[in-house]
């Protein structure tokens, strides 16, 4: 597929999204990403109970099944694998609830086409209007506590916008299931020394996308599980 | 003496079931020693009390009952966290078969 004249070739990039029972948003998802356009879209269902797989591969998704849900982390981990097996040299992660862009995707990735960076996270922080209040509070907290375990430092360790090198998707481990893999992710790319680098994007926060995300309860839990993983990863 | 005779029966209870779990070639041979020493000590210290005080004095602890009770509370956190660990790899595992089956596209179609 021809890229938009000006602009860097999209082949080698592979967009890819972690999906749950995500049928109400994941049409919209793939369908503007590759109007972008994004030609390699891989989703991976994991383990949904609806009609998530199919109706993504209707929107000429790769679809990779987990025949049960295993959660944000294995289903990244995994994406991340599919992608790298298929000849990915840039992955991107994009949520399926909608909250992010095609050019937000963009911006991300842009660095590591260039060359500059291995790992870009898209940060909400940066440019943080719309975020309600409490949930970024919530990120403050999280940041903190990646900083604390990881020793990474990060303004918005919680984003799902990620950009790999294929450098980089190839050396993250990713041991955690749940949704603290997402400081995980950021500990890893520290631990394995790649360039990383933020980029400021503009996430659309809907009734929707609230509902989805991590509340105080699931946050909690999610800290629960760094804790534990910060404490195995010693002997490892 | 009731709580002997209930506490005793519970314990012998549990020394048969380890017997007949390694009997079966259900139980290996470190848990069944690690099982069945622990039974028998509780055993002893069911029926022998006075053992009990005796290894509180030596911790420097008043009575045999507080004793027991200390180290019951040490052992049961030790076997949650061994629990924990063994999980935590159990669902490491798990998701690494999960994934296997996801990229080998072998995954079966009914959920």
């Amino acid at each position: 597929m021809p890229a938009l004249s000006g602009e860097p070739d999209l082949e080698s990039v592979f967009v890819v999204t972690p999906a749950y029972n995500e049928e109400r948003t994941i049409r919209d998802v793939l369908g503007s990403f590759r109007r972008y356009p994004f030609p390699h879209h891989l989703v991976v269902d994991d383990g949904s109970s609806d009609a998530t797989a199919a109706l993504a591969r209707q929107e000429g998704a790769i679809v990779v099944r987990h025949i049960f849900n295993r959660g944000l982390g294995a289903a990244l981990g995994t994406g991340l694998a599919a992608a790298v097996a298929r000849g990915a040299q840039v992955v991107v992660t994009v949520d399926a609830d909608g909250q992010h862009t095609p050019e937000d995707a963009f911006r991300v990735i842009a660095p590591v086409l260039r060359g500059d960076a291995d790992f870009v996270v898209g940060t909400r922080l940066l440019d943080s209007r719309g975020m309600p209040g409490h949930r970024r509070l919530a990120n403050t907290l999280a940041n903190l506590f990646t900083v604390v375990l990881f020793g990474a430092r990060s303004t918005d360790s919680q984003s799902g916008l990620r950009a790999f090198s294929r450098r980089a998707a190839e050396s993250i481990e990713i041991r955690t299931d749940g949704m603290e893999v997402s400081s995980e992710i950021i500990g890893e790319s520290r631990r394995h020394g790649l360039r990383c680098l933020e980029v400021p994007i503009t996430s659309i926060y809907t009734d929707y996308s609230m509902s989805k995300g991590q509340s105080f309860w699931t946050g909690l839990r999610t800290l629960r599980k760094l804790l534990l993983l910060k404490l195995e990863g010693r002997d490892r | 003496m009731r709580s002997q005779f209930v506490l005793g029966a519970i314990v012998l209870t549990a020394l048969a079931l380890t017997a007949y779990r390694y009997h079966r070639r259900q139980m290996k041979v470190l848990d069944m020693l690690f099982w069945s020493s622990l039974w028998m000590v509780a055993l002893v210290a069911i029926a022998f009390p006075d053992m009990t005080v005796f290894v509180a004095h030596l911790f420097g602890i008043g009575r045999g009952v507080d004793a027991a009770i200390y180290l019951s509370i040490v052992l049961v956190f030790y076997l949650i966290f061994r629990l924990f660990m063994r999980l935590s790899q159990l669902d490491n595992q798990i998701t690494a078969i999960v994934r296997h089956l996801a990229l080998s596209e072998r995954e079966p179609r009914a959920r």
